[in-house]
């Protein structure tokens, strides 16, 4: 009898291990499948390389998929200095466990604040404060700060599966911090921080919240013409825009058009970190 | 030896970690020239005293360090640099470690932070410190080869000869040749004995026979309640003929440690 209770407990688990694992799949394809069934019609080199007219009723997508790109580079080239140093902070120069657990904890309360936070402490900080207005800097800044913890932590894990040895190794033959950061920690981290930083860029890429007050406009913006007050347009917001003219038949269509083209970025982005992942997964295997 | 200059003076050398002492009171002299086997049970300390030597005991959190390690008569805690320090007292580890890369790059891994090599220079030091480490004659055709393929004896060399590289005027060893093959192990041993002239060397054994066979003087040590000390130190062939204390005897015949 104890066994027969025991089974079923077994098998009750795996079938429901099995149930969520599919579910998720199930989300990710349904999701995925149904933006390409109704977006894929609205694509054509024509929409994807000329600019938008009558409000998105017509014309292309241009200067989203530019403003974009904008803020994925900005946003990349800000997190890239920022996630290095607090990486480095956590796993080499701490040396108080207490420290490093309430660092660690502050960087995942950080990584779960809502997007809108950011957007609204944005507007206030950046936009207002500061008088960038909005800007593609703007739009950078917030979005590397709220990838941050992401980035940072993926890289800090990776120098933390780095035996002990190695550094131990270097700092007897009389490496210097820097030397033994530069030439054992981050050649050795380097797969970790890649994903992190890919998966962090993927995630970025379609926030609306934070840029819709910082840096994008609806229309009216092509190419940044300096930092202060000037906003680029960006697929997140012309899809959120267009998706409430939905009496438009038209601007419906073209909103799931953007969205495809949104999901084809994400989905590179995300395609190009798991070579590196893997290499992450096959490292922590061996050590 | 009596007239040698003193290289490395250890004196009332306490480590501590977390008010539980680890090794106490240790004092010892090690001349130029000379091969020190510091033999005794596992927990005697051995590892902690070359650490401390080297400083690397100053990244162990709450270990502290109490007594005076000089370096020809100069504090290695006041009078040197962690860096510097390192540069005249090189450790090669128990397990050894391989950088990615080639063999030739982690033969250089070390010295090329310390001074700058053209690539003559580079290659000369490369080819002498592997002839030095009885690696080159295995190695020579495969140089920009990846070092992971190598053995674990052979690896074990490199890293040898990658600290001889740096030209530390002292030499410590962490029980190098307890993973290695009987080949291995009496390569090590006849560099240790080719160096002599050159290098004062510290060696940290679990093998008796291993500490006749190479050192000078010998010093056991014990294990007494988790604290190492210093049981008895001497000459090595007298000690090995006649050691003067019980503890010392049983250590060696197997019934103690």
């Amino acid at each position: 009898m104890r066994n027969f209770w025991r089974k079923l407990r077994d098998n009750f688990f795996t079938c429901y291990s099995f149930l969520c694992g599919f579910m998720v799949l199930g989300i990710l394809g349904l999701g995925t499948v149904l933006v390409f069934h109704k977006g894929l019609s609205a694509l054509s080199v024509s929409f994807l390389i000329s600019p938008m007219k009558e409000s998105g009723i017509s014309g292309g997508i241009l200067y989203q998929i530019v403003g974009t790109f904008i803020t994925l580079i900005s946003t990349l080239v800000i997190v890239l200095p920022f996630s290095l140093a607090t990486a480095l902070f956590r796993s080499f120069y701490i040396k108080s466990v207490l420290l490093k657990k309430a660092f660690t904890v502050f960087l995942y309360t950080l990584n779960g604040v809502p997007s809108i936070i950011f957007g609204l402490v944005g507007f206030v900080f950046f936009v207002k404060y500061l008088e960038l207005g909005k800007s593609w800097l703007t739009g950078g800044l917030l979005l590397a700060i709220m990838i941050l913890p992401t980035t940072a932590l993926a890289l800090s894990e990776g120098i933390n599966r780095i035996p002990k040895e190695y550094i131990e190794n270097a700092s007897s033959l009389g490496l210097k911090p820097s030397a033994i950061i530069f030439t054992v920690l981050l050649p050795q981290s380097f797969a970790s921080f890649i994903s992190g930083l890919l998966i962090g860029i993927a995630r970025a890429i379609g926030e609306t919240a934070p840029i819709m007050f910082t840096a994008t406009v609806f229309a009216g913006a092509t190419f940044p013409h300096g930092i202060k007050e000037s906003p680029i347009l960006s697929l997140p917001y012309h899809i959120f825009n267009l998706a409430q003219e939905s009496y438009h038949a038209q601007a419906l269509q073209n909103a799931w058009g953007s969205a495809c083209v949104l999901i084809m970025i994400v989905f590179v982005l995300s395609f190009c970190s798991l070579p590196f992942r893997l290499t992450v997964h096959q490292e922590a295997k061996m050590s | 030896m009596k007239n040698k200059e003193t290289i490395l003076n250890l004196e009332e050398l306490t480590v501590s970690a977390k008010n539980q002492i680890l090794v106490d009171n240790i004092s010892f002299t090690l001349k130029q020239g000379e091969i020190i086997s510091l033999i005794g049970a596992s927990g005697s300390g051995k590892s902690t005293i070359l650490r401390s030597i080297n400083r690397l005991a100053d990244y162990d959190s709450g270990l502290d360090v109490q007594g005076k390690i000089l370096l020809h008569g100069k504090d290695i805690y006041r009078d040197f640099s962690i860096n510097q320090l390192r540069t005249h007292i090189g450790l090669v580890f128990q397990k050894p470690c391989i950088f990615p890369g080639s063999i030739n790059r982690n033969v250089l891994f070390g010295v090329r932070h310390h001074r700058h090599l053209n690539k003559e220079d580079a290659t000369g030091l490369v080819e002498d410190v592997l002839k030095k480490a009885h690696l080159w004659q295995e190695v020579k055709d495969r140089l920009h080869q990846p070092a992971e393929n190598l053995s674990i004896g052979q690896k074990q060399r490199l890293s040898f000869a990658r600290t001889l590289a740096v030209d530390p005027e002292v030499l410590m060893l962490d029980e190098p040749t307890s993973n290695l093959d009987p080949h291995s192990t009496n390569e090590i041993e006849r560099c240790l004995l080719e160096m002599k002239d050159s290098k004062s060397i510290i060696l940290v054994t679990h093998s008796l026979e291993q500490g006749r066979r190479v050192s000078d003087r010998t010093i056991f040590l014990s294990a007494t309640s988790g604290v190492g000390r210093v049981i008895e130190e001497g000459d090595t062939v007298l000690l090995f003929r006649k050691p003067e204390l019980e503890e010392t005897r049983k250590y060696m015949s197997g019934t103690a440690g």
